[in-house]
């Protein structure tokens, strides 16, 4: 073997494995995921049905500590159900943060559901939600669950942390659109979009967006109807009121440059890469040809 | 039954057996550690301050996450910075009910803790609350990878 052909096998092999490590993980979470959606979704399904399901998501010493501090297991759990003394009519969760220990998974969550548990209607602040699987024959189970309510100064507090986290002025860096149909990305206001995002402390926010290489009106005062639609088509603007829970960070619009968007909840998905923030929406259809796309915006802190 | 396949059924059987009791007498070995982990980290508690912190350094998990009864969140260095600080402190903390379920590497803990004394701003007042702790062994020692508390307001 040449040397350096030994050098790039290394490299390859220093590479890939924790390539697969990561993927194995990943894998792992993902089956933890699936296992705890599966279980979320009888829950909320309730009586004998949902019931039927649960007797393969939770394991026979299945352990569950209950808001108020009682504690249940498997039998009692069930029972529960099937009586319709646990009825859920939703139930969402939140900031689901799992870590994969060999076979053992702990997950945490803030749960947030409406229905009636034992005659009493949910904590209508949310609950901290632990969850323990373990893998057993293939398959994860879960041995433990408890639900903590969160006090009225907790909840406040809390909201205030996450919103911390995003407080402070951007500045657009990238503004791409993936076709979900091609996986085409385009820059969606060319090479050098410009624009401005801000956070307040209190709860408010502030997006302007323009396209780089817009066309400029020679006169204000004689500006042509063509120029004010050019211009209008090559911008977004809003403000309103902002929630973050973690991952997502609701806009709740008060103002618009499209009428078309006040009142509504604009919805992005957050991910920070150091002074980075990246937003992502869902896919949602075109205006202009009706095609599924996803908008990814990235931004980077300026203060 | 062949006298060959006789003795390769002896054979396994002869070798099955011990290995079910050195499984069972392992997971009886972990709980004994794990709950020697849970004396210490009582101690410990109770000491306060700097010592405390020196403890649970060393049986919290660098991704030990607390879950408190108000429902508020604390990672590893906020609990460790409330000892050292003195906003953290315990005059008494009394475990009860203590059950310890081993799966492999990892244990969980439920019991009932009563504590009196301070955390972050939140008084305890001697009243029940259920916990869970996970522990993880790595590298030979058991550490904390979450702990969880609800208060008891129903029997």
């Amino acid at each position: 073997m040449k040397p350096r052909l030994v050098i790039v096998t290394l490299l390859i092999l220093t590479l890939a494995v924790p390539a697969t490590m990561l993927a194995q993980q990943s894998k792992a979470e993902q089956e933890v995921r699936a296992a705890i959606e599966e279980s979320r979704q009888a829950q909320l399904k309730g009586g004998a049905e949902g019931a039927a399901i649960l007797e393969k998501s939770f394991a026979d010493d299945y352990t569950r500590i209950f808001t108020d501090g009682r504690m249940f297991n498997k039998k009692q759990t069930l029972d529960n159900f099937r009586a319709g003394k646990i009825k859920y009519e939703s139930f969402e969760i939140s900031d689901l943060r799992i870590r994969i220990y060999g076979n053992t998974a702990v997950s945490t969550a803030f749960a947030k559901t409406t229905g009636t548990t034992y005659g009493v209607a949910t904590s209508p602040t949310g609950v901290r939600q632990t969850q323990v699987l373990v893998k057993r024959n293939g398959k994860w189970q879960a041995v433990l669950a408890q639900t903590t309510k969160l006090s009225p100064a907790t909840t406040q507090a809390s909201a205030a942390q996450l919103r911390n986290q995003l407080v402070g002025t951007y500045r657009l860096v990238k503004f791409t659109r993936t076709w979900m149909a091609t996986g085409e990305t385009e820059d969606t206001y060319g090479k050098v979009p410009q624009g401005y995002l801000m956070y307040s402390p209190n709860g408010r926010m502030m997006v302007l967006l323009a396209k780089d290489k817009r066309p400029k009106p020679s006169d204000l005062e004689k500006m042509t109807d063509q120029e004010r639609a050019d211009l209008f088509r090559t911008m977004i603007a809003y403000a309103g009121t902002y929630d973050f829970d973690g991952r997502d960070i609701t806009h709740h619009i008060d103002v618009s440059w499209n009428e078309n968007w006040v009142g509504t909840n604009q919805i992005r998905h957050a991910t920070f890469e150091g002074q980075r923030i990246v937003l992502s929406t869902d896919p949602h259809p075109d205006s202009s040809n009706g095609k599924l796309s996803v908008a990814i915006l990235t931004f980077e802190k300026i203060d | 039954m062949k006298s060959r396949s006789m003795i390769v059924t002896l054979l396994i059987l002869a070798l099955a057996v011990p290995a079910t009791m050195l499984a069972q007498s392992s997971k009886a070995e972990k709980e004994k550690e794990v709950r020697a982990v849970l004396n210490e980290i009582q101690k410990a508690v109770l000491k306060g301050g700097v010592e405390a912190a020196a403890t649970l350094d060393k049986y919290n998990a660098d991704d030990f996450t607390l879950i408190q009864g108000n429902g508020a969140v604390q990672t590893k260095a906020q609990n460790l910075e409330g000892y050292r600080s003195g906003k953290t402190g315990f005059q008494k903390m009394d475990l009860s009910d203590v059950k310890v379920r081993v799966y492999g590497n990892t244990a969980v803990v439920t019991g009932i803790e009563r504590y009196i004394g301070e955390q972050a701003g939140v008084k305890s007042t001697d009243k029940p609350a259920r916990f869970t702790r996970v522990l993880v062994k790595r590298d030979g020692t058991w550490k904390q990878v979450l702990k969880q508390s609800t208060n008891i307001t129903q029997q």
